[in-house]
């Protein structure tokens, strides 16, 4: 293994220790203060205390390994296609354009919060996020256009007449 | 319901047409690249609540063997992998269809994913009810001690790191733990904020984990390109001739896929890249392997198709999940009030039956389906990303939403998203994360109903055998990694 990408894993194995500790210190500070039970010999803050301290002596573990510069190893079997940092393509990534459609998906999520009208929300969330992801091109995006009206279309039936579903 | 009656059910018209619906959409999901068969299943689970258990499972089960069987095509047709678990088939699937065989390369795919397919399904009638009366009468603390011996397993297993495995478990135990304590009714560990009297729910968790995360990394692809072979039905149909040429490799790579499908959290993916290696290692010509060897794709495929009836029997048998489809159908299962694991048998026996029917047929429909609409199927891959993400994630939201009808859980979701995402990056397995979230409240109960019994003492844990054996394994499988990493350093320094 190179050792700059050798430099990455350890990189990214210390913050992950040092995120797992930080969880696991906040759940067993809360799951300490958990009152008792009655007739329950554990109570409810006994096993999440124990599991935060394994997790919190795991944590540990990893980010000591990272920082004594040894390889603790990492999954082999991707579950999410398309992350893996060692992969070569022959076309542009585009993060910036993930990143801003992730924004866009915490905006129609906000958006229906605030009672926006389903139709109006996801008609909009789907024209701005497929315009982005077709590149603003004239073409493209005329056939974005005619795909959200489409697809806002048969969400609302879908959900609301086939599916039943009381849509926010 | 026997077995027999829920054959007799299955080809009942409104039964029929779910499964096929089932079949036909997680093919079509298989095939388009970027979603997987998991994800669709989490994305159909908060609908089948209005339906009867017995079509929910119907049209899940034939969801998961659609989808697993249709990355096959964009694996051959494409060289992506329509599902993580074609990924072996694309190293020797485009190639043979790029010398002028797409459809020969698609035929013997589909041919070693029936077989495949039909051994998994002999062994999940077979195995799961011996399985499952033997552990009918283990009590409280041996269904702990499994449960925990399930948890390190599926650590132990995860390929790459045991420590990263063993965390991410854990990781899904903690935050299994906010919400309603179900044994004293006390609300725990929700900081303050009401949203979380409930608890992380299992939909959300698990559609931002595998959906809307990987929705987000295909987003950073849209640039890829779109060249493709174009298919073709000559050779679809292989000849009876073929099956006798390849059985032994078809036979050998199932029973390796079922294998590795019984043990939690393995999963489809590993289980082609073993029968893969295997295949290769027994063969006459291993030079073949890697440019269109017609072994490795019948390999590949009889594997991954194998292990889907492996992966159901732990679900069945014992009440836990062998991957992230079971943990998928174990949430649809609990949403219905059903209680997975060995009871299932008496107390449900419909439902048993109905997996066990709908796992076979499905793959006989999923055979006919995809060599007469391999054409069909194949236009599939074309769809624009910018017309068909944006959609998706409306299904996620609402998805998420629909369950209980609060906005919060759609931001639990993105939450979860970018935790699946983070994981990913820090090369976490995200199996036993969702293994651990579903099977804690399960484990924590058990525990504390036991100690009630033995009046707070832990004693019984390491006197009754079982316990102790599983309690055993359990240890050694924890122990056996670090061992193993201090006897290489020592051997290296020396």
């Amino acid at each position: 293994m190179p050792d700059s990408q050798a430099a990455k894993e350890r990189k990214l194995d210390a913050i992950g220790g040092a995120v797992v500790v930080a969880i696991a210190a906040i759940m067993y500070v809360a799951a300490s203060r958990e009152p008792p039970a009655f007739y329950d010999p554990l109570g409810p803050g006994s096993i999440p205390m124990a599991v935060s301290a394994l997790l919190g002596l795991l944590g540990l573990v990893l980010l000591g390994r990272a920082v004594l510069g040894w390889r603790t190893g990492q999954a082999t079997q991707a579950m999410i296609l398309g992350l893996d940092s060692d992969e070569s393509v022959d076309y542009a990534l585009r993060p910036g354009l993930a990143a801003f459609c992730f924004a866009m998906t915490a905006a129609y999520t906000m958006a229906l919060e605030f009672k926006v009208p389903f139709m109006w929300a996801t008609f909009v969330f789907l024209f701005v996020s497929g315009a982005a992801m077709a590149g603003f091109k004239r073409r493209e995006t005329a056939w974005v256009l005619a795909a959200s009206i489409a697809g806002t279309g048969i969400s609302v039936y879908l959900f609301q007449h086939v599916l039943q579903v009381n849509l926010p | 319901m026997t077995l027999l009656d829920a054959f007799q059910h299955l080809i009942e018209p409104a039964p029929f047409l779910l499964m096929m619906i089932g079949v036909t959409v997680g093919i079509a999901v298989g095939v388009m690249p970027g979603i997987t068969a998991g994800m669709l299943m989490a994305l159909t689970l908060p609908f089948t609540y209005a339906m009867a258990p017995v079509d929910a499972i119907i049209l899940l089960i034939s969801m998961f063997v659609g989808g697993v069987s249709g990355g096959l095509v964009t694996a051959t047709l494409m060289r992506i992998p329509g599902e993580p678990s074609a990924i072996m088939t694309t190293l020797d699937g485009y190639p043979l269809a790029k010398k002028g065989f797409p459809g020969r390369a698609l035929g013997l795919g589909n041919a070693a994913s029936i077989v495949g397919g039909i051994v998994g399904w002999i062994a999940l009638v077979l195995l799961t009810r011996p399985i499952a009366d033997f552990a009918v009468q283990l009590g409280p603390w041996e269904n702990f001690s499994l449960v925990l011996t399930a948890l390190v397993l599926v650590s132990s297993l995860s390929r790459g790191s045991f420590l990263k495995g063993m965390i991410s478990a854990l990781l899904g135990v903690l935050l299994a733990f906010p919400g309603i304590d179900q044994t004293s009714g006390l609300v725990r560990l929700t900081f303050g904020f009401d949203a979380m009297t409930n608890g992380f729910q299992l939909l959300p968790v698990v559609i931002g984990l595998f959906a809307m995360s990987q929705l987000v990394a295909d987003t950073m692809h849209v640039n890829q390109g779109t060249d493709h072979i174009r298919a073709n039905m000559k050779g679809v149909l292989i000849s009876l001739k073929d099956y006798t040429t390849h059985g032994w490799n078809m036979l050998r790579s199932s029973l390796i896929g079922l294998w590795i499908g019984i043990h939690p959290g393995v999963g489809a993916t590993v289980s082609s890249i073993v029968a893969y290696t295997v295949a290769k290692n027994m063969s006459k010509t291993p030079e073949e392997f890697g440019k269109g060897s017609e072994e490795a794709i019948v390999a590949a495929e009889s594997a991954n198709n194998a292990t889907t009836g492996g992966t159901l029997i732990p679900l069945l048998a014992l009440g836990i999940p062998g991957g992230i489809a079971d943990a998928i159908l174990l949430a649809a299962l609990v949403m219905h009030n059903l209680r997975p694991g060995p009871l299932l048998f008496t107390t449900n026996p419909e439902i048993v039956n109905t997996i066990m029917a709908t796992h076979l047929v499905a793959h006989l429909a999923m055979f006919a389906t995809m060599t007469l609409g391999t054409l069909v199927f194949a236009r599939l891959m074309l769809v624009p990303r910018a017309i068909l993400f944006p959609l998706i994630v409306v299904f996620c939201a609402i998805g998420a939403f629909a369950m209980d009808g609060q906005i919060s859980d759609v931001w639990i979701m993105l939450l979860f998203g970018l935790v699946g995402l983070a994981m990913e990056i820090a090369r976490f397995p995200l199996a036993p994360f969702v293994i651990g979230f579903v099977l804690a409240p399960l484990a924590e109960g058990k525990l504390r109903s036991a100690l009630m019994i033995s009046d707070g003492s832990l004693w019984p844990l390491v006197t009754r055998p079982i316990s102790l054996l599983l309690l055993l394994v359990s240890v050694a499988c924890f122990v056996w990694p670090f061992w193993r990493e201090w006897r290489q350093r020592r051997n290296s320094t020396a």
